[in-house]
């Protein structure tokens, strides 16, 4: 078994390092084929050690979404947002009317630049239908809008969704 | 192993002053004010207490803190820190102690000064760079996304979403110690200003001081204290995650595991409550928790709640005391949801009492729906 040496890396660092790339990391358990997020040093569960960072397409479906109203600013988006190689994270949906975010919207996703005091982070925007399509296992688990890619509870994905959705690094 | 069913009894039960407390009153000076009482509810004294159990964000060794303000000694302590079901998990390890006579008398305690010193002060969020870049508002945004995804899947409306606050405000107008004392309408809570869509200032519950302090002992020894003994009839913990992008389905908590638990210990089912007692942080937790908890089939919870359902004369009381939304949310409320529970059991209720309650079922809900603890209280005649 390796672990992670985190007197030189850590799992976070290594997610940030590729968002100064333009790019949203995920892990992928080499075992089981599922898609682990947030990184970490081991897979949830299972302990395995045997994970690879891969880069996301970054095409995803909105899963859960809210608009938070602060004092003085514009609405807020946030969003839960499920990728398509089979793993969850929040976020949020720009270029939209945060109130026209809506469950089952199909994003894609985008390194914003932060600032300052906030390192670069993944956010989305609306996907065109012609941009990309939803994972093709996953039409039979269509929500009540008809177009939700995926089944309440059904995430993290099997052997057939984590394993292409990504290329390694 | 498993806990015995009705082998230990809350025998004391308080708050501490609620609302909004004097300048500089400290958490734990509302933890003691409330064990004082709590302790003149069943007539022991401070050095008969032996089990220590307390858990407050603004008091990080909660345990060790009221310990030394009440120069008590206990032989068994735990500060389990799950959030606002922290509670009714001390009450499931305090029976485990008892049972096994590592302790024969236990308090479970806490207090908050969220209101006096601002919630962001009484309660940071932790960091976390997967979450925190995106600035939800929390714990509120939780629960919207919750609600967005109930109403999404079963077609959940605002409107039902605000029953609850409503109903929540008619029980609160018969308890003299509610925060709230006016009316509240759906249309004041649809209109009120907008939180985390689609929750609204008014499906969120109170920010307030406060604390309260329950006793527990062995079946046994209560039967010989003033007042009729309030069983711990079944327990029930579950953790499902910590951070809201980590739960598995915002749809369904971890109550469908809590639940079951206690039920199965109690040797009850859903339609043998008489009063429920749910941790209403926001108007989506009873919906979710009706549903989890096996009161209505999942998905049904926000028309179950609809034309008054569990307010006063609806068909289910449930959270008369008017619940975190009308009656008192200090931080954690976990506490003052069994308080309720207790004293509906023993008949103390006045007004808002239900008739007959012999099973009152307390549950609790910590972090962002992470935490979900069941206690059923019971009467004598359930034992």
């Amino acid at each position: 078994m390796t672990l992670q040496d985190l007197n030189q890396q850590s799992p976070y660092g290594t997610f940030l390092e590729h968002c100064k790339k333009g790019e949203l990391a995920y892990q992928f358990c080499r075992d089981d084929g599922k898609a682990v997020f947030y990184p970490r040093v081991a897979a949830p569960g299972s302990g395995s050690t045997n994970l690879e960072w891969r880069v996301s397409k970054g095409l995803g479906t909105v899963y859960a979404t809210t608009v938070v109203y602060y004092k003085d600013e514009k609405p807020l988006n946030v969003a839960l947002i499920d990728l398509d190689e089979g793993f969850r994270m929040m976020s949020r949906v720009e270029d939209i009317d945060a109130l026209e975010v809506k469950i089952g919207m199909r994003v894609k996703v985008r390194i914003h630049p932060g600032d300052e005091k906030q390192p670069p982070y993944p956010v989305f925007s609306p996907l065109l239908p012609e941009e990309g399509s939803p994972p093709s296992d996953s039409h039979r688990t269509g929500g009540r809008s008809g177009t939700s890619p995926l089944h309440p509870g059904e995430r993290g994905g099997g052997e057939g969704r984590g394993g292409g959705g990504g290329r390694r690094t | 192993m498993s806990l015995k069913r009705g082998s230990v009894a809350v025998v004391g039960a308080a708050e501490s002053d609620l609302g909004q407390v004097a300048q500089h009153t400290s958490p734990v000076d509302l933890m003691a004010q409330a064990t004082l009482r709590a302790l003149d509810d069943c007539g022991l004294k401070l050095a008969d207490i032996d089990g220590v159990f307390s858990a407050a964000t603004q008091v990080r060794t909660a345990p060790m803190t009221l310990a030394e303000y009440l120069r008590i000694k206990p032989r068994y302590f735990d500060g389990t820190a799950i959030g606002g079901s922290s509670f009714m998990s001390h009450v499931a390890h305090a029976q485990a102690a008892i049972e096994h006579g590592l302790c024969e008398v236990a308090l479970v305690a806490y207090g908050s000064t969220q209101r006096s010193v601002s919630r962001a002060a009484a309660s940071p969020r932790e960091f976390n760079p997967y979450e925190t870049p995106y600035r939800p508002f929390m714990p509120s945004s939780a629960y919207a996304m919750a609600a967005s995804r109930h109403m999404h899947q079963h077609g959940t409306t605002r409107e039902q979403l605000a029953e609850v606050a409503v109903a929540a405000r008619k029980w609160a107008l018969l308890n003299p110690k509610a925060w709230e004392k006016e009316p509240l309408t759906i249309e004041q809570v649809l209109k009120a200003r907008m939180v985390s869509y689609p929750l609204t200032v008014r499906d969120c519950c109170l920010v307030v001081d406060g604390g309260g302090a329950i006793i527990l002992t062995s079946a046994a020894r209560a039967k010989t204290l003033k007042k009729k003994p309030v069983y711990v009839l079944g327990v029930g913990e579950s953790l499902s995650h910590a951070n809201i992008s980590s739960m598995p389905d915002l749809t369904v908590t971890a109550a469908a595991e809590s639940g079951p638990k206690a039920y199965l210990m109690a040797k009850l089912k859903a339609s043998d409550v008489n009063m429920l007692s749910l941790y209403d942080a926001f108007t989506i937790t009873p919906i979710l928790f009706l549903e989890d908890l096996g009161f209505c089939p999942k998905g049904e919870g926000g028309r179950f709640v609809m034309n008054g359902a569990i307010a006063p004369g609806g068909k289910l009381p449930v959270n008369t005391s008017g619940g975190g939304l009308s009656y008192c949310h200090p931080g954690m409320y976990g506490l003052l949801v069994m308080i309720e529970a207790v004293r509906q059991v023993r008949g103390e209720c006045d007004k808002r009492q239900v008739k007959n309650c012999e099973v009152a079922l307390a549950h609790g809900n910590g972090g962002v729906l992470s935490s979900q603890c069941t206690v059923i209280f019971g009467g004598p005649s359930t034992i």
